[in-house]
């Protein structure tokens, strides 16, 4: 790119000098003319003052000094005289001049040379120039360039990039200050933001994290005593035992809510992962499916679980794994009517592999590009299920990304959905 | 189950409530209960009456669950204790898990994610050990 301005700059050098020294040239010419006429006005008028006709071959032996091919006419247009035999070939520059006073005759001079030979000492001299000239222009446009970048693209570039890490969730990054110029104080405006950014994130995990700390405590106290209650149900009427259900329902609601707006909260700052270890991803899902075994009973459905005992570990936090793994098959149990099915496949690719397929409601296509986004609820799930508080898969998604792997989906209303994610085998991916 | 085998829990909650409800249950499953309001009263317990669990709590006033637990572990009769960590901070802090680790045996729960059911059902397990 740079070269090809280099090059184009100097055959812009190169054509207007040789423009500017042709016109130079041209008039250089002219001079010449003018004084070949004058030099022969003044030899004719030395040796043949007295003469009344000139001889032929004197007149030719003028012009034969001349360089460049002459024509010599009569006041009536006559050649009178020439210098060579033949005319030149391309293109040639000739001058004419009207000269009085040449034994009293009106005769007209035609001086004529082939441009190329006129131009020959520009084009050489507009070359010499070119090439002195375009190496220094090379330099200092180069100069400029690296100036350029040094001072202007470079800051622009670590703070562009700044930013988008910024945009990505990233407030520990900082944009190197590269000048004290206004782009170095762009660079640590930028920075002082982040860090205040950061505080004020800093602040906000520590809060939720506190308020659900407090949150937790009567709300285990609530789970706890209703339990007990729930145990013995002797003497108390049918409306009290329905009425202590509802309470302990609404309090294991109130703690997965708790539970899913820190998750949520940790997963925007990205400290969901705490520890990152080998852990068997069987193992965990096992867990899960004991876990939501109850639900799967209660709803007569068909489960399916195709993995083999034989561990397939990964390297994550396995909290963040369970988590993973307790939503997207709670959702499928949840959201599948009583007598369908539910299957969990786990393989082992290039990364591990979960396959989640139910035969639930399904997600309408409508909803299909927003069920990833914060409290997003599909209509058709919300009119069966109000508990749901639509942080699910904003979790899971965030949670997947942040163990680097991957989910997708195929879904259709009414027939049900399945969910494959991919998580990374080992550390080095 | 006679008084001989009867196993003593030691509960170090800081909160009544769920001292009170904790103790309640674990009388009526058979097991001899201590309890302690902070983790001061706690190691002092602990070391006083040698109980074959303990249940601890992690934020509690004067003495914190994880001071309470490395007190212990210095302690001959307290080193091999079985601990059962109870807490609602969740998921704690990296330095929390790293601690429980380094000084095993401690099992770790979540209260809040916990049944009563469940909570016995593990205290059961850890003492057949």
């Amino acid at each position: 790119m740079s070269l090809l301005a280099i090059l184009g700059g100097g055959l812009f050098v190169y054509l207007t000098m040789e423009r500017a020294l042709e016109k130079q040239l041209t008039n250089y010419q002219e001079t010449l003319t003018w004084r070949a006429l004058a030099e022969i006005d003044y030899v004719i008028y030395q040796r043949f003052r007295e003469t009344t006709s000139l001889d032929p071959l004197i007149l030719a032996s003028l012009l034969n000094r001349i360089d460049g091919k002459a024509y010599l006419y009569s006041n009536e247009g006559e050649l009178v005289s020439t210098n060579r035999q033949n005319a030149y070939s391309g293109e040639v520059l000739h001058t004419s001049v009207k000269r009085l006073g040449l034994l009293g005759n009106n005769w007209t001079l035609v001086i004529e040379k082939p441009k190329a030979e006129i131009f020959a000492p520009a084009r050489e001299a507009a070359l010499k120039l070119t090439l002195f000239y375009v190496p220094i222009i090379a330099v200092i446009l180069g100069i400029i360039y690296l100036g350029f970048i040094k001072l202007i693209a470079r800051p622009i570039k670590a703070l562009v990039k700044a930013t988008q890490a910024v945009a990505d969730g990233n407030l520990s990054i900082r944009a190197e200050v590269y000048s004290q110029d206004e782009l170095g104080q762009l660079a640590t405006s930028f920075n002082e933001m982040t860090s205040k950014l950061k505080a004020v994130e800093h602040t906000k995990e520590e809060f939720v994290s506190l308020a659900s700390h407090q949150l937790r405590t009567p709300l285990t106290a609530l789970r706890w005593y209703s339990e007990v209650l729930l145990k013995d149900m002797s003497g108390i009427s049918r409306e009290t035992r329905d009425y202590l259900i509802k309470i302990y329902t609404n309090t294991q609601r109130m703690s997965q809510l708790v539970n899913s707006l820190l998750n949520a909260s940790r997963v925007e700052l990205g400290t969901l992962s705490r520890v990152r270890k080998e852990v068997d991803l069987k193992l965990i899902a096992a867990s899960v499916i004991d876990e939501l075994n109850p639900e799967i009973q209660l709803k007569s459905l068909k489960f399916t679980k195709t993995f083999s005992i034989e561990p397939l570990i990964i390297f994550a936090d396995p909290q963040v794994v369970r988590i993973i793994i307790q939503n997207l098959l709670s959702n499928a149990v949840k959201y599948t009517p009583k007598g369908g099915q539910v299957s969990l496949s786990i393989k082992k690719q290039e990364s591990a592999l979960l396959i989640i397929r139910d035969t639930g409601l399904g997600i309408p296509g409508e909803a299909q590009s927003k069920i990833f986004q914060k409290f997003f609820r599909a209509d058709n799930i919300r009119d069966i299920d109000t508990n749901g508080s639509g942080l699910g898969l904003y979790i899971v998604k965030s949670a997947i990304a942040e163990v680097g792997g991957d989910i997708r989906f195929d879904s259709k209303e009414g027939k049900g959905t399945t969910f494959y994610v991919t998580l990374p085998l080992s550390k080095s991916i | 189950m006679t008084e001989d085998n009867q196993k003593t829990i030691l509960i170090v909650e800081d909160e009544a409530d769920l001292r009170s409800i904790m103790a309640d249950t674990l009388t009526k499953q058979n097991f001899k209960v201590l309890a302690a309001r902070n983790g001061e009263e706690g190691l002092n317990t602990a070391l006083q009456n040698h109980p074959d669990l303990i249940l601890l709590d992690l934020l509690m006033p004067q003495m914190g669950g994880m001071a309470v637990l490395q007190k212990l572990r210095q302690d001959p009769w307290g080193k091999n204790v079985h601990v059962i960590i109870l807490t609602n901070l969740p998921g704690s802090d990296d330095a929390t898990i790293k601690g429980v680790s380094e000084l095993l045996p401690a099992y770790y729960f979540l209260k809040n994610d916990m049944s009563l059911e469940s909570l016995t059902d593990k205290i059961r397990e850890v003492l057949k050990d």
